[in-house]
């Protein structure tokens, strides 16, 4: 058998054909068949129209879109594998060629379906980090599969990111993070959380006492407005009520936080960090040295009075990783030293910032803006209603809105140093946020019209898993940081 | 063809080619006649000043933006440095996007069907940011499109097309 080494532009096999037109058969009978069936209904029992001659129309437009849609995917449709790049040409109308290094190549999935299996083929997709881009799904029969994946090996070069020294192989440690940090830390936190876990079990309650019969909501409904003069009498009870809805989400906020992070273990040698914890169920996840993009520490008043911190260990948000809450959360004592030194390297507290800027009052009316009209609104409407008394809410709400700003304002600052760089953030708690330069995917710098006025800009930054907005930055300072995050802070020093 | 390392928001900026404004106006036009078109359902109220008032608001909002979209066109750039690309897009609030190069997971060249009427090509890399994680260089010939594609993987680390 002729080995292919794809090196000229060429189609899939003609079994391919055949598979792209059973997958566009199938999407264009599903809307094509309720129609057919309602016009059966519809035109059979006058007369009008016989079973076969619907079958007839039906199967037959479906077989002539599809082959039309199938030629229109199949032909434009062409690879080729050139110096380590996959090539691949598509589109009718969008006519487009893109090319992959094929070491950007993160995993290649396979589909052997009915149809695949039938015909002998399999479906090849093609991923890169690219969190969102187009998906490029090759139909190809053993024999090209098997030369492809020769190319692939012969082609592929060492990723050029990897410019670090492979970190030598060390002996495992392991770490168990005390209950008693857990629970001191978990109290350390905002409690409302917890009024999320209140509200499904609501929920569920509700939803089950509906199911239970239909007149439990009405009595339910009736005890509450019959007996509410006597549940929320005076001021005294109505704290009560509060007090005790405090403490039931204060209970259940813990009960969380112990049912998932109980009992917590980690597993660590230079290149991997490995936790288990979990009281009911024991979960387990490991981060990669080389797949941390950022680390993560909040502080709020709290936190810092006891010596606490949360921790967030942050990688990619591709493939494994799609959701936030994958990260990992680590309450307790404050261990930031232990793991900045182990992911930034022991001399990382000795590096002088090289460059820092911090926002100015732009922050502050951003921060603010949002919640301006809301209370503008309300303001507007206590007035029109004649409830000058209940202005005070508004007001409160402006007070708040402006504390919580120049929180924010006094927190937002960027700081290089030679290796990596900090971005503080963080409203009522200080969040401070460790990025190295080799994680950094993009920067944009970002003017607003404003800006020739004040000489305040924008930075946003962004790594595979993080995305920083620090805004209303001097321009200067700005500037200058912009070209120290892409050429390295060193020559700033 | 790549540009010294000079500070990226001193850099000289390629303009995107005259045509691509002309396709842009085009889009945009035929976009505006769509609603002007849309705007006779008005003349079903019973008074035609509506449909006055909306086919006067379309056509002024149309001229805006066609003049909009010869200035968006005059500030628009790219400059390729040797290890990152940058562009420069935006009126109102006027940005500049840079990527390095080592970052990229892909490069696409793509043309439209009223960009290939006028033989023009776009650019578009893709890296694995969380946002801004594709830039997309607009207006360019076929030659210099794969010319930006060439430098772009060759500085990837993995060889020219």
């Amino acid at each position: 058998m002729a080995v292919n080494d794809f090196s000229r532009p060429q189609r899939m096999s003609i079994g391919a054909f055949f598979i792209i037109f059973a997958k566009n058969f199938r999407h264009i009978l599903a809307p094509i068949a309720p129609v057919a069936l309602y016009k059966f209904f519809t035109s059979y029992s006058d007369g009008e129209i016989g079973l076969g001659e619907i079958l007839f129309f039906c199967l037959g437009a479906t077989v002539i879109l599809s082959i039309i849609a199938s030629f229109a995917s199949y032909l434009p449709k062409k690879f080729y594998v050139k110096n380590g790049n996959l090539v691949f040409i598509h589109g009718l109308i969008n006519h487009e060629t893109t090319s992959i290094p094929l070491g950007r190549v993160h995993s290649l999935r396979t589909e052997k379906g009915l149809w695949f299996r039938l015909l002998g083929m399999r479906g090849i997709i093609f991923d890169t980090i690219a969190t969102r881009t187009e998906e490029i799904e090759l139909i190809l029969d053993e024999g090209e599969w098997q030369s492809l994946l020769a190319v692939i090996e012969k082609e592929e070069k060492p990723h050029s990111l990897s410019d670090a020294e492979p970190r030598q192989e060390t002996p495992s440690s392991v770490v168990h993070f005390p209950t008693k940090n857990l629970l001191l830390a978990s109290l350390c936190q905002n409690h409302l959380k917890g009024l999320a876990v209140l509200g499904s079990i609501f929920g569920v309650a509700f939803d089950m006492l509906s199911n239970f019969s239909e007149n439990a909501n009405d009595a339910v409904a009736g005890y509450l407005d019959s007996n509410f003069e006597i549940i929320v009498g005076s001021p005294l009870r109505i704290i009560l009520l509060l007090g005790i809805i405090y403490v039931v989400i204060l209970i259940l906020w813990l009960v969380t936080v112990i049912l998932r992070y109980y009992d917590m273990t980690m597993r660590y040698d230079k290149n991997r960090l490995t936790f288990s914890y979990g009281l009911l169920t024991r979960a387990s996840c490991s981060f990669f040295y080389d797949k941390i993009c950022t680390i993560e520490i909040k502080r709020n008043i709290l936190e810092r009075k006891f010596g606490l911190c949360t921790l967030m260990l942050k990688q990619p948000l591709f493939a494994s990783a799609q959701k936030e809450e994958d990260n990992m959360k680590l309450y307790g004592a404050d261990s930031s030293d232990f793991f900045l030194k182990w992911w930034l390297g022991d001399e990382y507290s000795k590096c002088a910032a090289i460059l820092t800027a911090r926002s100015g009052r732009g922050v502050l009316i951003h921060a603010m803006l949002p919640r301006l009209g809301l209370i503008i609104v309300l303001g507007i409407v206590l007035y029109f209603f004649q409830l000058y008394l209940w202005e005070i809410l508004p007001g409160l709400y402006l007070f708040y809105s402006l504390v919580r700003g120049i929180f924010i304002m006094r927190h937002s600052k960027i700081s290089l140093r030679k290796t990596y760089f900090i971005v503080n953030n963080g409203a009522f708690a200080e969040t401070v946020n460790y990025i190295k330069y080799s994680n950094l995917e993009v920067v944009r710098i970002r003017r607003t019209p404003l800006s020739s006025r004040f000489h305040r800009v924008s930075l946003e930054l962004s790594t595979s898993g993080t995305t920083f907005f620090i805004r209303s930055l001097p321009e200067k300072e700005a500037k200058q940081i912009y070209e120290a995050l892409l050429y390295g802070a060193e020559k700033f020093a | 063809m790549i540009g010294a390392i000079e500070p990226v928001v001193d850099l000289k900026y390629e303009t995107i080619n005259a045509k691509y404004r002309t396709v842009q106006m085009i889009l945009t036009g035929c976009l505006y006649m769509i609603l002007v078109l849309l705007a006779f359902f008005l003349l079903l109220l019973d008074d035609i000043l509506w449909f006055i008032l909306g086919e006067a608001i379309i056509v002024v909002t149309m001229i805006t933006n066609l003049i909009m979209v010869r200035k968006a066109w005059m500030f628009k750039g790219f400059a390729l440095r040797e290890n990152d690309i940058s562009y420069r897009s935006g009126i109102v609030f006027p940005t500049v996007t840079t990527m390095p190069y080592n970052r990229l997971q892909q490069v696409s060249v793509k043309q439209n069907p009223v960009a290939r009427f006028f033989n023009l090509y776009s650019v578009e890399v893709v890296n694995g940011a969380q946002a801004i994680y594709s830039l997309s260089i607009p207006g360019l010939t076929k030659e210099r499109a794969d010319q930006i594609k060439s430098i772009m993987i060759e500085r990837m680390g993995y060889g020219s097309e």
